[in-house]
């Protein structure tokens, strides 16, 4: 094709056929099929892509997507002042343990986000951040669970954990559940002073008492305390519940309780000192 | 001729209040920032770098890029450099996830914003940007079919929702089961792990789902997967088998489907119907 004016007439050939192809594409109109009585009402049928949708995702789509926040356009002057004065605002100054662990624990999910539907802590490595915090923090978990909906659920989870208290593992953290969960925690503190005195008694008498056995462990660390001081007036039968309780606390061996039991007591003075303080503000 | 001194007099003191007052104000020129890229309302995958630029007039001293939620934590991403005429700019390489604000369970974009200063002043003009929570492989690991062409043509629909663990009833998040029945302002997994089918149908016929089946069901509206997992329908064919689906991920993002059985292991099969 030597000749110029044979390129621009395949040229517009070839324009022609491209914009009656694409053209046709874009406007095709995919007809309904006769509409059977199946067909849910609430269904209409889209022309282009010829499917059936839902009314109601169409009216919803707009409510799913993110919305164009309203919002004061200083807030963002002021929060890039603060990260130019302070280099970061990672800080930690007057983060207490518990903020500080909570603050670890979200950047260590953020390395592992779920996909899951339902919560498991076996699956939760991470969970032991807020574990390994101990005893000591117990209270300001109990009391971030009744302030902050948000953190409830895996505070709560922490707090069963921590205290080994026997209960069902399914955990609500709406304001009913928590209200009924930290109910339930309540009333296992409430009960642990006289629960552990009358079941040593049980087991003074009769050492291989699996029920007084059971009775002692279903108040989880909540127990130690009286434990302690049953121990103290000289009945060391007890001291077989808290080689149960202890296993996930890694307190006790099983060769010597009693001089174990004795040094641990030692050791945990203070978180022994946080259970009792918990038990009396129950009552 | 007292009052011809007067005014005149008066002339010269406004003359000088006016280029005192008018002179160093039409001078001092605070930086002007016109935000050229990353693109607005767009979903931005972490892995990859997306490239930040705008264009600064007036001799700026520092020229930085920031993303958040319009609350604290709020990140400088990077610190913009000169690049030609009044371009600046620096590859963005997103490697976190900010929680978007929230309110009775609808979820507001976060903000992209190029910020210029000099010694007059400052400008900060934003956009709407959202940071994914995982990277493609993430997405594709869950449905290998998951399109992202663009940060504005893909599967996203909504943002995350998620930071800690969260059990049911857990406030500001979702989860599939909950979109699956219209709720989005909180986690519903009423069981202590797997549900059985007739846990299912109970639950699902008491949030307007009746009918139910445990093989494929023509015009079914939700479907259950066996990797507990929920999506609602979003389209069928002439006879009813449903084509796409949507559903919440977990903690992570509200995404549609190409087909209505999309799932690698993570998710499952589509086990049970309901409508």
């Amino acid at each position: 094709m030597q000749n110029p004016k044979h390129y621009l007439v395949l040229l517009l050939v070839m324009l022609t056929f491209l914009t009656f192809t694409m053209g046709s594409n874009a406007f095709a109109i995919i007809p309904e099929p006769t509409r059977s009585s199946d067909v849910p009402a609430d269904l209409i049928w889209d022309t282009d892509r010829g499917c059936y949708i839902s009314q109601d995702f169409e009216k919803d789509l707009q409510k799913e997507e993110p919305q164009i926040p309203t919002f004061d356009y200083s807030v963002i002057i002021r929060l890039i002042e603060k990260i130019k004065l302070n280099n970061s605002l990672f800080t930690d100054i007057n983060k207490s343990p518990l903020e500080k662990a909570l603050a670890e624990y979200e950047a260590e999910y953020m390395k592992n986000p779920s996909f899951k539907a339902y919560y498991d802590p076996k699956d939760d490595h991470a969970l032991t951040i807020l574990t390994k915090l101990g005893v000591k923090v117990l209270p300001d978990m109990m009391e971030r669970i009744q302030s902050n909906p948000e953190q409830a659920g895996v505070l709560m989870y922490a707090v069963q954990e921590i205290t080994s208290v026997k209960r069902e593992q399914f955990i609500d953290a709406s304001n009913q559940g928590r209200k009924a969960w930290l109910n339930e925690m309540n009333a296992v503190m409430k009960k642990a002073p006289t629960t552990v005195h009358e079941n040593a008694l049980q087991l003074e008498n009769n050492p291989t008492d699996q029920t007084a056995v059971n009775n002692i462990i279903n108040l989880g660390i909540f127990a130690a305390p009286f434990v302690m001081d049953e121990v103290a007036k000289g009945n060391t039968q007890v001291l077989v519940c808290m080689d149960k309780i202890a296993v996930a606390h890694n307190i006790l061996t099983d060769k010597n309780i009693q001089s174990t039991w004795t040094d641990w007591i030692k050791i945990h003075e203070n978180d022994l000192k946080v259970l009792q303080n918990m038990v009396e503000d129950a009552q | 001729m007292i009052v011809f001194k007067k005014n005149r007099m008066m002339i010269m003191v406004l003359t000088l209040v006016m280029f005192f007052n008018v002179v160093p104000m039409v001078l001092a020129a605070a930086p002007q920032v016109t935000y050229v890229s990353p693109p607005d309302q767009g979903f931005f995958l972490q892995g990859r770098n997306w490239w930040a630029s705008c264009n600064v007039t007036n001799n700026p001293t520092f020229v930085g890029f920031f993303y958040g939620n319009g609350q604290d934590p709020w990140h400088q991403e990077l610190q913009e450099n000169y690049q030609s005429g009044t371009t600046w700019g620096g590859n963005w390489a997103p490697n976190y996830w900010v929680k978007p604000q929230n309110n009775g369970g609808t979820w507001y974009w976060p903000y992209t914003c190029h910020y210029a200063e000099n010694g007059d002043g400052k400008h900060w003009p934003y956009r709407y940007s959202y940071v994914a929570l995982g990277n493609l492989n993430d997405y594709r690991g869950v449905d290998t079919g998951f399109t992202y062409n663009s940060e504005t043509s893909h599967d996203f629909i909504n943002v995350a929702t998620g930071t800690h663990a969260v059990a049911h009833g857990t406030p500001n998040t979702y989860n599939c089961l909950a979109y699956s029945v219209g709720i989005t302002d909180h986690w519903e997994w009423p069981w202590p792990g797997t549900p059985s089918y007739a846990d299912l149908q109970t639950y699902m016929s008491n949030h307007g789902f009746p009918t139910s089946s445990n093989s494929l069901m023509p015009w079914a509206k939700v479907i259950y997967y066996n990797g507990n997992h929920f999506a609602k329908v979003t389209s069928w064919d002439s006879s009813g088998i449903p084509l796409t689906i949507r559903s919440k991920w977990g903690t992570m993002e509200l995404i549609n489907s190409d087909s209505y059985n999309p799932f690698t292991s993570v998710y499952g099969q589509a086990t049970y119907y309901f409508k």
